[in-house]
């Protein structure tokens, strides 16, 4: 299986999924012209690897500065997929990293951690870029 | 749009297989109970989606509101309804239109300014601006920019009324707030101002070009053109809480505002002399600067526009007047 890597765009974010390091990454803005269309590879990406993983440790980093309503639906569905895996037994750390001062992707976080039962979920501060 | 709804395509094959059970013959309990299962969990899953979504766009909306709040702090309300009101990209293109164009400063304020601590010149600055741009806005004046205590406004773009209007409009605007800074004088040397503040304006009316200027990076909705360099020279040479006006804004505006006779002025950048008016104030209602005496039978017949004269001939008129009476 190859590690996914999608480049962030103007509308979309950068995907970067390492299935050697475990660590899959979903960081910028998100409001792709198409939002099923954009999520589709990464979903089936998703969905092929945890039916292949054993006992690893998975840290998924979600960054995100900026989500349209549709991406917050789709961003819903891949914490599901998650955390029903977990659920299954799957290790799955999910690091939900906002910018020191920005409440909003504070109070963002705050309620995707409410809908998830079996993922270990983090709020991580991060220093602003300089 | 068909495309989008399928981040729904989950949901739409759930209710799919419930419509299909429905439709078809003798579904045996068990299906129906294990179907039933499945629809509770999705119908579940898509309440609490559903209330996360709606929360999420929430504060999205309330996110959108405060930073559309705040872009209207920092560009003019004309701009900023272009900005929020226009589909696609705000595209100004430049474009000639003649418009009023104003200038003010405080006189000597950089020398006043040198004594005082950063705090206290911007609470000052913050102050004083803030209620010249409320009397901008009260005109409909586009606020162009702030230099320091200069503000640059100008009328005509994006709004356009007429040539007349708009330099009305902009000497009311500088007389209403020459009134104010007199208030103001009192009101700073309370709150321990020493040196008494005045304003000094510049007005001119002609050609200019608006629209975007800068780099790919920084855009300004601005206006370049003689009557910006004019306005600016008038106002540099008006003197404390004086209004000058170009010749050409003098010319739109003379039935309703009193002026000074015009001085011929030296002004930089300017090859001939410039035409400035010295604006008095506003003419009430059927009020005019002109004297007029009229009587065929006693063989009397005067006329005198003040506006025209200057006073030192009006001084030697009244002199040789004397003189024939005695």
């Amino acid at each position: 299986m190859n590690s996914l890597i999608i480049e962030a765009t103007k509308y979309t974010p950068e995907i970067s999924f390492d299935c050697e390091q475990h660590t899959l990454g979903i960081k910028g803005k998100s409001y792709p012209e198409n939002t099923s269309v954009f999520y589709q590879p990464v979903f089936e990406w998703l969905e092929e690897y945890l039916e292949n993983i054993g006992e690893q440790n998975i840290t998924v980093n979600m960054e995100l500065i900026y989500f349209n309503s549709s991406s917050s639906k789709v961003l819903m569905d891949f914490c599901d997929v998650l955390d029903e895996a977990a659920s299954d037994g799957k290790r799955i750390t999910l690091n939900w990293i906002y910018e020191e001062d920005d409440e909003d992707a504070l109070e963002f976080g705050e309620e995707f951690q409410e809908d998830l039962e079996s993922v270990t979920f983090n709020l991580v501060e991060k220093a602003p870029e300089r | 749009m068909q495309k989008e709804n399928s981040i729904f395509s989950k949901e739409e094959d759930t209710l799919k297989t419930a419509e299909s059970l429905l439709k078809g013959e003798a579904v045996g309990k068990e299906t129906l109970l294990k179907e039933y299962k499945g629809l509770l969990k999705n119908y579940k899953k898509l309440l609490r989606q559903t209330k996360t979504v709606t929360r999420v766009s929430d504060n999205q909306q309330r996110k959108l509101n405060r930073i559309l709040e705040r872009l209207g702090r920092y560009v003019s309300f004309q701009l900023f309804k272009k900005i929020t009101h226009e589909k696609g990209n705000v595209e100004i293109k430049p474009q000639r239109k003649k418009l009023t164009v104003f200038f003010s400063d405080l006189k000597d304020f950089t020398y006043t300014s040198s004594h005082m601590e950063g705090e206290a010149l911007s609470e000052f600055l913050n102050f004083y601006l803030e209620i010249m741009t409320q009397i901008v806005i009260k005109w409909g004046g586009t606020l162009d920019k702030y230099m320091g205590d200069a503000i640059m406004v100008f009328f005509g773009d994006p709004e356009f009324t007429s040539d007349e209007d708009h330099a009305l409009r902009c000497v009311s605007m500088a007389i209403e707030m020459r009134e104010k800074m007199k208030d103001l004088q009192k009101k700073l040397y309370d709150l321990g101002y020493q040196e008494p503040l005045h304003c000094r304006m510049g007005i001119a009316t002609g050609y200019c070009t608006v629209g975007n200027f800068g780099s790919s990076e920084r855009m300004d909705y601005t206006i370049v053109g003689t009557p910006v360099n004019l306005a600016s020279r008038l106002e540099t040479a008006a003197e404390k809480d004086e209004i000058f006006i170009s010749h050409e804004t003098w010319g739109y505006v003379k039935d309703k505002v009193i002026c000074d006779p015009p001085k011929e002025l030296h002004l930089k950048g300017f090859h001939q002399k410039i035409l400035a008016h010295k604006v008095v104030r506003l003419k009430k209602e059927g009020e005019d600067n002109v004297l007029l005496i009229d009587d065929e039978e006693k063989g009397v017949n005067l006329k005198i526009d003040f506006s025209k004269i200057p006073k030192e001939e009006i001084e030697s008129i009244i002199r040789r007047l004397e003189v024939e009476l005695k």
